[in-house]
């Protein structure tokens, strides 16, 4: 290593010969590159800092979380020796038939159910990338106003997910909601199991898509021009300049916005836990737990674990957050995949 | 990548001639019609975004008597700014603070956000300028390592983290907001490096020649050349920690003196709902959007712009 760099700098002197002072201070520089010096140990310090906060914060809690899933422990106190659980928070968590005579929950079915509903809100991330692919289209032909346009659209990105829910509950409120007087009906919709998932997707349908617009305005201003004359002199329609010219151009744009989207979709929580908060009994989710996500679900699982501190609550709770992460990690790999195939085909 | 040539590229593009414009007669109607119908579209989406909103807002002028006495959403209510005194009196943690929850809530956001936002910020720069000016053995190896590492998506331990932070005792403190913030983000670097990059390193050799140290560089020559990459980062990291709610909701273990502005928001919507309250509590939820709308309305340009260099943070 010092070797190599040592024969690069002396190339460099070589071809420097012209101005001396710039290459005697070159080859002082290039000769410190490979060395410890007190000034390249404190850089080294400098630049393992967001590192070593990563480390302690995220490290400590996969480590924990994972020796969690195996073992049953007190979470307030960790002094009181961990208890082999012979793999009983997986079998808790997936086998809806294991009933265990101590374990009142049945932590399964929760799992099973909250892990459809997660599916469907991560899927609603289709709509929201729809949505904003379509309008950042429209804006894209830059008519009169589509800039007030697109700072219009920005607005709900900023507001917060509690205040976003707390609108969506009002106007879907049973007695005084907008949507009740417009259509005459009197249905308590937030009590209306089959209306909780979708109304939890449309608050995320109406947040998400402004993130998306203003992305995509970059990416549709950067393709080529030039393309586009080249269709319109092959007699190109408006869709087909769209499906064979836009489309492609914007594809590395609409990859990231669906990985980190499909992302936050599997990760929902506030949204859900404001919109169907929990009831009573064995409604941790809304009515009928329609509106359980997994992150819901850990969260419930911790907060229960500090009243019942025997129980094997933490590790259920460990176990969904892995295979929460599994999920993430598998889905971004996917699209990761898919993406690279993409690129293959296009250039 | 900066600001200005984003926006230069994007003027570039306004500049070109609109693509497609042979002057038969028969395009051109059949553009008039496709004007209409994208403007009807957008218009379309403006209301689904907007009339939530006004329907919030119209509720939060309404007066509890209006209220109760229609049982009914009241499309223009008889002016009232009651609810939003009510925000301030009729206090959802009774008073348990001394001072209004709201108010309290506020400020608990504003230091909350800033402290490990200003300092992350620094301490991210610092690793950036390292990475970016400085020479250390294994240097690029360590950043792939870095970046690496930071693309795990690691937010489904997001709640699972509460084990370690009761296993030091650091729950029901403010501690797990701040502490892991004051790190920096190896994202917040990777980004800000990118940045770095693009300023010569001729200028800091000059600067140390004439007897700058290297935190004098990093302080008086890098972060006011790079205020565009910084702001954007800042504008995001304090949209996300000032709307966050489930950090705050999970260790903060209803400690009420802590209460940040959205588990205050929360409270009120629990506290009030089916009490003919819920004026109050469309209030509260304006008066709290409105802060960020109102930064937002001075600075657009900033945060759109922001967003497309910077790729925003979540």
């Amino acid at each position: 290593m010092t070797d190599r760099s040592e024969t690069i700098a002396a190339e460099a002197d070589v071809s420097a010969i012209e101005e001396p002072a710039v290459a005697v201070r070159d080859r002082n520089r290039k000769k410190k590159k490979g060395k410890w010096t007190l000034q390249s140990v404190f850089a080294l310090v400098l630049a393992l800092l967001p590192l070593i906060g990563f480390v302690i914060f995220s490290g400590f809690t996969l480590v924990i979380s994972f020796i969690a899933m195996f073992f049953n422990i007190n979470i307030y106190d960790l002094t009181d020796p961990f208890v082999w659980n012979n793999f009983r928070a997986f079998w808790l968590v997936f086998d809806p038939n294991y009933y265990p005579n101590d374990f009142a929950i049945n932590v399964s079915g929760y799992f099973y159910k909250s892990l459809g509903i997660t599916f469907w809100i991560a899927c609603a991330q289709l709509i929201s990338l729809t949505i904003a692919i379509g309008i950042s289209w429209l804006l894209s032909k830059k008519w009169r106003g589509s800039n007030v346009f697109m700072v219009l659209f920005f607005v709900p990105y900023i507001c917060s997910g509690v205040a976003v829910s707390l609108m969506w509950r009002w106007v879907f409120n049973g007695n005084f909601g907008f949507i009740n007087a417009i259509f005459g009906t009197e249905i308590d919709w937030l009590n209306e199991p089959m209306a909780v998932p979708w109304i939890i997707i449309l608050a995320i349908v109406w947040q998400a898509p402004g993130y998306g617009i203003v992305m995509y305005r970059a990416a549709f201003a950067a393709v080529d021009p030039a393309l586009y004359e080249a269709a319109s002199l092959d007699g190109a329609n408006e869709w087909q300049k769209f499906r064979y010219i836009t489309l492609p151009s914007i594809s590395p744009t609409t990859f990231y916005l669906l990985i980190a989207g499909v992302g936050a979709g599997l990760l929902t929580y506030d949204m859900a836990a404001l919109i169907a908060p929990q009831g009573w009994g064995d409604n941790i989710g809304g009515p009928e737990n329609m509106g359980l996500t997994l992150m819901r679900l850990v969260y419930w699982l911790i907060g229960d674990s500090v009243v019942r501190t025997e129980d094997a609550f933490a590790s259920c709770a460990s176990v969904i957050s892995w295979v929460l992460f599994l999920f993430t990690g598998v889905a971004s790999m996917i699209l990761f995949r898919i993406r690279d195939r993409r690129m293959k085909d296009v250039y | 990548m900066s600001t200005e040539t984003l926006q230069a590229e994007m003027k570039g593009t306004a500049a070109q001639p609109a693509p497609a414009a042979p002057c038969a007669a028969k395009p051109k109607k059949r553009k008039a019609v496709g004007k209409i119908i994208g403007y009807t579209i957008l218009i379309i989406y403006c209301l689904f975004l907007f009339l939530p909103m006004y329907t919030i807002l119209a509720t939060s002028f309404t007066s509890q008597f209006q209220l109760t006495s229609t049982m009914s959403f009241v499309w223009w209510p008889e002016f009232t700014i009651q609810p939003y005194i009510d925000v301030f009196e009729q206090d959802p943690y009774a008073w348990s603070n001394g001072i209004s929850s709201f108010a309290l809530g506020f400020l608990n956001t504003l230091w909350i956000t800033l402290i490990p936002l200003v300092v992350g910020l620094v301490v991210s720069g610092l690793s950036a300028y390292s990475f970016s000016k400085l020479e250390f053995p294994g240097k690029e190896k360590l950043f792939v390592v870095e970046v690496f590492m930071s693309m795990i998506p690691l937010g489904a331990f997001g709640i699972i983290s509460y084990i370690f932070y009761s296993m030091i005792g650091w729950t029901g403190t403010v501690l797990p907001l701040i502490v892991p913030g004051l790190f920096g983000s190896v994202g917040t670097m990777f980004f800000l490096r990118m940045y770095f990059d693009g300023v010569p390193k001729q200028i800091f050799e000059a600067a140390r020649i004439d007897g700058l140290g290297q935190f004098g560089c990093f302080f008086r020559m890098m972060i006011p050349l790079a205020v565009p990459a910084f702001v954007a980062q800042f504008i995001f990291g304090f949209v996300g920690g000032y709307n966050s709610y489930m950090g705050p909701l999970l260790y903060l273990n209803g400690q009420d003196e802590y209460i940040t502005l959205q588990l205050f928001l929360s409270r009120v919507s629990t506290v009030f709902t089916g009490t003919g309250m819920e004026n109050v509590h469309c209030a509260a939820a304006v008066l709290g959007m409105l802060p960020l709308i109102i930064i937002y309305c001075f600075s657009q340009k900033l945060f759109i712009n922001g967003i497309a260099v910077g790729g925003g943070k979540e």
